[in-house]
C-alpha cells in the first residue's frame, strides 16, 4: 500500500469496517445519517461543487468496497460522487448500481443536507468531519468566508496520514488477555418487523441548556440523562409485553457507543468506536427513575474504563491478527460474521449513541439550524437512538424498522414529564396512523 | 404550532395524527409558520421489494409453466408418434399427462391455502383421490382404485382430522401433540394392513403393522406421560428434595 491516500490502488478496511460489508443485506444496511437543517434552501449546483472540491481532501471516503478471495477492500471510486434526492426512508441499502458503488452518500431535500455514510467506512465522528467540511466549502462557495475554521479540513490542504490509519492495528494483540464473557439474550422490541426498504425515524428537538440543567440536577451528564430515560421507556414497553403474555423475557441491555479517540491518542478519520453494554433488569421488578438513574451513572463510571475496553478491542483483534481466521476464504469469514453478528444481536435490546456537541465556525453557526442523527437499521435490534446537538439546539433520532412506537411514545412522553417541550419530526406517512399506533391497537401487544 | 393534546408534543402543522401515539391533531387553519415539507413523500428511484404474496406468485408462475408446457409435449407426441391426423390416439401420455396436471394442482393449492390446515388437507386429499382414480382407469378398468386407494385416503384423511381436532381443542400444547401424531401413525398403520390383507386376501387381517405398534404405541404414551402425568402428578422436588 502506497503512502499517500490520494495515490492509493486499494486499502484495507479497518477492523471494526471489515464485520460491516460481510452482514450487509437489505435490512442491514450498515448506514447512517447525520443531517443539517439550514436556514436556507440550498441550490444543488452548489452543494455538487463544494462536494466535487472537498472531496478529494477526504480521498480515503472517494473509495468503493470490492470482494478479493480472503478480504473486502476499499479501492478508489470510479465514478463521481453525485448529490441525490432525498428519500422518504432514510439509510436505504446501497445502490449495487455500477455507476454508484460509493460507501457514502450525499443527498439533498429542502434545508436538509445529509450524508450516509457505510459504517465500513467511518463511524460519527468521520462522518462529522466530511459533513462539516462540505459545509465550510458550501458557505465558502456562497461567499461566506471565515475567519477561523477551527479544525475543519479545506480543500487543498494536505491529508495527514494520521486521517486514515486503523487505530485499532496500533494496539497490540495481547493472547493472554481473556475473551469477554457472553450474555444471555436479552429482551427484544416486540414490534412486528417492516416490509424491507421501510425505515420509520422519529426526530426529537429540544433545548438543550434545559435538557442539561434536568440531568445536571441529577448530578448525571446528558448522556447519562438520556440513557436512564432510555431505560424507563424501554421498562414501560417490558412490562406491557409482559401484560400481553409475551414469556421469552429478557434483561434489557443497552449498547453505547463509545468513540476511543478520547481513550486512544488518534485523529483518524475511520471508525474508532466500541459499544459497552449497560443492563437493567425488569425482571426483578420495576425500577424508579431515581434507581434507573443512579445505575446508569455508576455503570458508565466503571465500564468505560481502559481495561474493560482494551479486553473488547483485543477480542475483535483476534479476526484480523490470527492465522487460522486470515487463511479464511471471504465467503466462509462472512458466513461466520453473519452467525456472530446475528448472535450479538440478541444479546443487545437497542443502542443509543451520542455524537456530542457540533461547532461550526461563528460566520457560519447562525445559517444552520440544528444538526441530526439518524442510526443504522439493523433487524436484530430494530430500533436505535441517536443524540447530536449544536448551538442550544438538541436532537433526538430513533429509527426502527419494526412496527409500533411505543419506545419513542414512552421515551417523549417521559422528557416532556420532566418539563421539556419536545417538538417531533417523522417520516411517518401524515394520513396513516397505523404504523405508530398506540400500544391497544397493535397487532403483537395489547394492554 | 401544533401540538398532541394526548402527550403534549409539539408537531407540524400539517400533521394529521400524533406519530407517538396516534391521537388525532385538531387542523389548524391561518398558520403559515411551516411552509416547507420535513420529509419527501415519494422516491421514484426506490428500490422494489418484493412482497411475500409477490415472490408466490412469481413460483407459482413459474413451476406451473415448468409443469403445464410439458403436458402439451407429451400429448403432441404420443399423437404424432402414433399416427397424428391420419388415426392417431393418446396411449402412454394420458397417465403422464394426469400426473403433471395432479402436480400443478397440488402446487397451485399449497401456493394459495399453505396458510389453512384444514382446506389445505382436504384439497390434497381430493387431488391425490383424483391422481389415483385416473391412474387406476387409464390402466383400462377401474379396479384398485374403489377397494384399496379410496379407503387407505379416508383413513388418512380420518385421522388427519382426528388428530387437527386433538391439536385445536387442547388448551395446553406441548409433547401431548406428538403423542397425539405418533399415536395416530400408529392406527393409521393398522388400518393401513388391515386394508392391504383385505384387498389382497378378502378378509382383516394385520400382520406387520404389530411391530410398527410395539414401538409407536409406548413412544406415544411416553410423550402423553411426559405432558400429563409428569407435569401434573410428579413432583421431582418434593421426591429427590431439591
Amino acid at each position: 500500500m502506497s503512502v499517500t491516500a490520494n495515490k492509493r490502488e486499494w486499502s484495507r478496511l479497518d477492523n471494526v469496517g471489515n464485520l460491516f460489508p460481510a452482514v450487509q443485506s437489505d435490512r442491514i444496511t450498515g448506514l447512517f445519517r447525520l443531517s443539517a437543517v439550514l436556514d436556507h434552501v440550498p441550490l444543488k449546483g452548489l452543494v455538487q461543487e463544494a462536494l466535487d472540491r472537498i472531496l478529494p481532501r477526504f480521498s480515503y471516503f472517494n473509495v468503493e468496497v470490492v470482494e478479493n478471495l480472503f478480504w473486502h477492500t476499499f479501492i478508489p471510486a470510479k465514478h463521481p460522487l453525485l448529490v441525490l434526492p432525498d428519500t422518504p426512508n432514510p439509510n436505504l441499502p446501497l445502490s449495487k448500481d455500477s455507476t454508484s458503488r460509493h460507501p457514502l452518500r450525499v443527498r439533498l431535500f429542502q434545508k436538509r443536507l445529509s450524508v450516509e455514510f457505510h459504517h465500513s467506512l467511518t463511524d460519527g465522528t468521520g462522518a462529522l468531519a466530511f459533513l462539516r467540511a462540505l459545509l465550510a466549502e458550501y458557505f465558502a462557495l456562497k461567499g461566506l468566508t471565515c475567519q477561523d475554521y477551527l479544525d475543519i479540513p479545506r480543500p487543498g490542504s494536505t491529508i495527514p496520514p494520521e486521517e486514515y490509519e486503523d487505530s485499532y492495528s496500533k494496539l497490540p494483540y495481547d493472547p493472554e488477555i481473556p475473551l469477554p464473557s457472553s450474555r444471555s439474550p436479552a429482551f427484544q422490541h416486540p414490534g412486528k418487523i417492516l416490509p424491507k426498504g421501510e425505515y420509520r425515524a422519529i426526530l426529537g428537538i429540544l433545548p438543550l441548556d434545559l435538557t442539561l440543567a434536568r440531568a445536571k440536577a441529577r448530578g448525571l451528564s446528558l448522556t447519562e440523562f438520556l440513557i436512564g430515560v432510555y431505560f424507563l421507556a424501554w421498562q414501560e414497553v417490558f412490562f406491557l409485553a409482559k401484560r400481553s403474555g409475551k414469556k421469552t423475557l429478557g434483561p434489557i441491555r443497552m449498547h453505547i457507543p463509545v468513540n476511543l479517540r478520547r481513550l486512544y491518542p488518534s485523529s483518524t478519520h475511520l471508525n474508532f468506536f466500541l459499544t459497552i453494554p449497560l443492563e437493567l433488569d425488569p425482571r426483578l421488578g420495576q425500577w424508579s427513575d431515581a434507581e434507573v438513574f443512579e445505575k446508569v451513572h455508576h455503570f458508565m463510571q466503571i465500564e468505560v474504563n481502559p481495561k474493560n475496553i482494551r479486553q473488547q478491542i483485543n477480542a475483535n483483534l483476534r479476526g484480523v491478527i490470527l492465522p487460522y481466521v486470515r487463511v479464511l476464504p471471504l465467503f466462509l469469514k462472512k458466513l461466520f460474521l453473519r452467525l456472530f453478528y446475528h448472535w450479538g444481536e440478541k444479546e443487545q435490546t437497542s443502542a443509543l449513541s451520542n455524537m456530542g456537541q457540533v461547532k461550526m465556525p461563528k460566520e457560519i453557526e447562525p445559517h444552520i439550524h440544528r444538526f441530526e442523527f439518524l442510526p443504522p437499521p439493523s433487524p436484530g435490534t430494530r430500533i436505535a437512538a441517536s443524540v447530536i446537538s449544536y448551538q442550544n439546539v438538541l436532537c433526538i433520532g430513533i429509527g426502527r424498522i419494526a412496527e409500533g412506537s411505543w419506545v419513542e411514545a414512552a421515551f417523549f412522553r417521559r422528557l416532556r414529564e420532566y418539563g421539556l417541550p419536545v417538538k417531533i419530526e417523522t417520516n411517518l406517512p401524515k394520513e396513516e396512523p397505523w404504523r405508530s399506533a398506540p400500544v391497544a391497537e397493535s397487532s403483537s401487544i395489547t394492554t | 404550532m401544533a401540538f398532541c393534546p394526548r402527550c403534549g408534543v409539539q408537531l407540524d402543522n400539517d400533521v394529521r395524527f400524533c406519530p407517538l401515539d396516534g391521537t388525532p391533531i385538531p387542523v389548524l387553519e391561518g398558520d403559515e409558520t411551516q411552509t416547507l415539507a420535513p420529509w419527501p413523500n415519494t422516491d421514484p428511484l426506490a428500490k422494489k421489494y418484493l412482497t411475500s404474496k409477490e415472490i408466490r406468485d412469481r413460483l407459482l408462475i413459474i413451476f406451473s409453466g415448468l409443469l403445464i408446457l410439458p403436458i402439451f409435449v407429451v400429448l403432441a407426441v404420443d399423437f404424432y408418434s402414433s399416427g397424428g391426423f391420419d388415426g392417431g390416439t393418446l396411449t402412454w401420455s394420458l397417465p403422464v399427462a394426469w400426473i403433471l396436471l395432479c402436480s400443478f394442482l397440488y402446487l397451485f393449492f399449497g401456493f394459495n391455502l399453505y396458510h389453512a390446515f384444514v382446506p389445505v388437507s382436504l384439497s390434497y386429499l381430493s387431488i391425490t383421490a383424483g391422481l389415483l382414480l385416473g391412474l387406476d382407469f387409464f390402466n383400462e378398468q377401474v379396479d384398485w382404485f374403489l377397494t384399496l386407494g379410496l379407503p387407505i385416503l379416508s383413513a388418512l384423511g380420518i385421522f388427519l382430522l382426528l388428530n387437527y381436532l386433538f391439536i385445536l381443542k387442547t388448551k395446553r400444547k406441548g409433547y401431548n401433540v406428538f403423542g397425539s401424531i405418533v399415536a395416530s401413525i400408529a392406527l393409521f398403520l393398522i388400518s393401513l394392513d388391515g386394508l392391504i390383507h383385505y384387498y389382497l386376501q378378502e378378509r382383516f387381517l394385520v400382520s406387520w403393522s404389530i411391530l410398527t405398534s410395539f414401538a409407536l404405541v409406548p413412544l406415544s404414551i411416553y410423550f402423553f406421560f411426559l405432558h400429563y402425568g409428569l407435569k401434573r402428578n410428579l413432583d421431582l422436588g418434593r421426591t429427590f428434595h431439591f
